[in-house]
């Protein structure tokens, strides 16, 4: 983990050793027709030292244009001066020992001045070069976070994806780590290590400081200033990123609500316009029913009194047969007015009155009116508490003497009709289980509907009106069949509330 | 005890009028028939029925009006209406008005039968009072509680009703146009010597000596008006109980204080 750091110092030592091989390699030449003579090349050292004063110009000086400029280019505008000075100080010795003259000593000092002043030039040069790079790799950057800003998928990752392109951003991107903190959650950069210098900037989304992005380098890089312009516009992407794929996600959100909104509602309002044809349907055929109703009542009044009367008439006069035609004809009559009167009540259903009712007793009163005939046994089992339920007790009777009237009818004649109750789950139920001829499977699910029968009397309004009533009164029916063996129906009615408590 | 009845039929099916008529006939009472409101109304003006049986659906006058006006007439007169179950509004408003009954059609003939024989046999209670509001509130009262009321305006007829009809018990108001309080109560007396009769008054001292008189003569009790409801049912029931031997059937809880504060006299 610490290669980073280390890279960055061993290359600028290696840089350092360069110079000073550089300014040694300078030092030497300046000196070499010197050193020579020293080793008895004198006539060799003489033609050389030539060069020291050719037309007035030290040529060897010249060379140490070298350190200075590379100072310059690897380091800096510092590091140039001390290179010139270093220079001067290496000409110095020559100036004062092997010139003749005092006032040469102007010369390594001018010398260093003019090699200061190229130095400073390639230093700036190379200064400006550095930093056109560092914009470069920063626009690159930015350009690069906007291209997967388009591609993220969601703000984690996208954080993931930027925090490792910032470190491309910088000139040395192995020496530089990147973390971002976003709402308590921090991405960081590959390897990541707190280098020592460090820059920082507020990640601001919608005005608000929702986090922190951080670049730490191991080497100070003169390039990145504490206020770098770039961190502030890197912060201004990333948080305007954010911003935008936040409000696309909540907009994602709303449109899926919406669209589920619009879903529902074109259920419910389906659901509605069914109803309301139902129900107007269902009024219509209410008006003409009562309209109907009333109308044949009258003649139905009259025939049965003309039965009556004739019953009468007759008196002891009157044969067994004369008589049975006679009671058939009032039966009859009492059939057609059950089903006027069924048609009037589902199509004239009063809504409830809910009371507390006390449950067994609107089961024992519905069994009570209705006798059970010919040879069918009617066993109660009834549960020990009797809960009280909260129902129009008028309706609620109506609709289990029509089930046990049905389960009477079912089983012609001769069977059991058991009748349990019970509680729970917020419900009273009572269960209804006749051992008739049952219901097929395929008529099941349409018992409840209105106007369906398989009975030859009736026109099937009995079930309807019953479920109508159960569940406007919060209940619910249920039925269960097996051909030849029985029904079976439950209905539940919810407990009065200290009862559910 | 059947005795016969004077039946008053309304329904505007001629033949349903037939076939009842006939039914009641054979059964012994006597029916008279109308076929629309108006009619039945008129009728009643003329005569007194003991029971009138009403469709309530009718040309010219719907069976409610009607009803309102026989009552108006004679606020104690028994109304039983047929209703083909289709107009319960009116129905509701009916037995609000006072009928005494709402039967559904197609008709259960020995239900009416029986309401009819049970009208006759019971004994009307004879309310005399030219005060209409007052006749209509004593009916009211006393039907409240199951008895059979004949109310009338004047003492005349109070006394052709006591001929034709066996009562046991009279309120007869003290003064009354035509013949008074104490005629009237005479007369009656003459008919049933066993009628019970209360003198009514809303006067003090003015009438002291007409109702000594009656008390003399004919009256057991004379009351003040306002009349105490717990007081008039309580003497109702004693009486009843004195003829028949027995405590007659309360349907409704008394009301007011017991024992009935008397006015002093």
């Amino acid at each position: 983990m610490r290669k980073g750091l280390n890279g960055g110092k061993s290359r600028r030592r290696l840089r350092l050793w360069r110079g000073v091989i550089i300014m040694m390699a300078c030092s030497i030449l300046y000196y070499l027709p010197w050193l020579i003579s020293l080793a008895g090349g004198v006539s060799l050292g003489e033609k050389l030292d030539v060069l020291h004063n050719f037309y007035g110009l030290d040529f060897y000086a010249l060379t140490f244009f070298a350190p200075v400029v590379y100072a310059a280019y690897v380091f800096g505008v510092r590091e140039a001066i001390l290179a010139s000075l270093a220079s001067m100080l290496v000409l110095m010795p020559y100036t004062l020992l092997l010139l003749p003259y005092p006032e040469a000593l102007l010369r390594p000092t001018a010398f260093a001045m003019i090699l200061s002043a190229v130095g400073a030039v390639v230093a700036m040069l190379q200064r400006g070069d550095e930093q056109r790079r560092q914009r470069l790799r920063e626009f690159k950057c930015l350009h690069e976070v906007g291209k997967v800003a388009e591609q993220s998928q969601s703000i984690d990752d996208f954080l993931r994806r930027v925090v490792e392109l910032i470190p491309q951003a910088m000139l040395h991107p192995a020496e530089t780590r990147a973390r971002i903190t976003f709402r308590e959650k921090s991405c960081q950069s590959a390897n990541f290590e707190e280098f020592p210098h460090k820059i920082q900037e507020g990640l601001r989304v919608n005005g608000e400081n929702l986090g922190n992005i951080e670049i730490y380098t191991a080497a100070g890089n003169s390039v990145l200033r504490r206020q770098s312009p770039f961190i502030t516009a890197l912060a201004q992407e990333i948080g305007g990123t954010i911003r935008k794929m936040e409000l696309e996600q909540s907009l994602k959100q709303y449109s899926e609500q919406l669209e589920e909104m619009v879903k529902e509602r074109t259920k419910e309002l389906e659901e509605a316009q069914d109803k309301l044809v139902r129900s107007e349907r269902l009024a219509a055929v209410g008006e003409l029913a009562s309209g109907v109703g009333h109308e044949l009542r009258n003649p139905l009044n009259v025939i049965k009194s003309c039965a009556y009367l004739l019953n009468m008439t007759l008196g002891d006069a009157a044969d067994e047969e004369t008589i049975s035609t006679l009671k058939l004809l009032e039966q009859q009559v009492d059939i057609s007015n059950k089903i006027i009167t069924d048609l009037l009540t589902f199509t004239r259903v009063r809504p409830p009155s809910l009371e507390q009712v006390d449950f067994h007793n609107l089961v024992r009163e519905s069994l009570s009116w209705i006798r059970a005939p010919g040879k069918i046994e009617v066993v109660t089992n009834f549960d020990n508490r009797s809960p009280k339920v909260l129902v129009d007790g008028e309706q609620i009777g109506r609709a289990l003497a029509n089930i046990i009237s049905n389960a009477f009818q079912a089983m012609d004649g001769k069977g059991i009709l058991r009748v349990d109750t019970g509680a729970d789950g917020g419900y009273a139920w009572v269960k209804f289980q006749d051992t008739g001829c049952g219901i097929p499977e395929e008529n099941l699910d349409r018992i409840f509907e209105p106007l369906f029968t398989t009975k030859r009397r009736g026109i099937g309004l009995g079930l309807a009106i019953t479920k109508r009533l159960v569940e406007q009164n919060n209940g619910i029916i249920e039925v269960t069949s097996q051909v030849g063996k029985g029904t079976t129906f439950v209905v539940k009615l919810p407990l009065y509330k200290e009862e559910a408590s | 005890m059947e005795r016969r009845a004077d039946v008053l039929l309304v329904d505007d099916n001629v033949d349903l009028l037939q076939v009842i008529s006939r039914i009641l006939q054979r059964t012994g009472h006597h029916v008279d028939m109308a076929q629309d409101g108006v009619t039945a109304v008129e009728k009643f003006k003329k005569h007194p029925f003991d029971i009138t049986l009403m469709d309530v659906v009718m040309p010219r006058m719907n069976g409610v009006e009607a009803l309102r006006r026989i009552r108006e007439i004679n606020p104690g007169a028994r109304v039983i209406l047929m209703t083909a179950y289709s107009e319960e509004e009116l129905v509701r408003k009916a037995l609000d008005e006072g009928a005494y009954e709402a039967l559904y059609k197609p008709l259960d003939i020995p239900q009416v039968l029986q309401l009819i024989g049970e009208t006759v046999s019971s004994p009307p209670i004879l309310i005399v009072d030219d005060d209409p509001d007052f006749c209509a509130t004593m009916a009211r009262l006393l039907e409240s509680k199951g008895y059979r009321v004949w109310t009338t305006f004047n003492g005349e007829e109070a006394v052709k009703i006591a001929a034709q009809r066996t009562c046991h018990i009279a309120f007869v108001d003290v003064k009354l146009p035509q013949i008074d309080g104490l005629q009237t109560s005479l007369r009656l007396k003459e008919i049933n010597p066993d009628l019970s009769i209360f003198m009514i008054t809303g006067y003090g001292d003015e009438v002291r000596e007409l109702v000594e008189k009656a008390l003399a003569t004919s009256a057991v009790d004379c009351l003040y008006k306002p009349l105490d409801a717990s007081v008039v049912l309580e003497l109702v029931g004693r009486t009843e109980a004195k003829l028949h031997g027995k405590v007659p059937e309360w349907k409704g809880k008394e009301e007011g204080p017991f024992p009935p504060t008397w006015p002093a006299s």
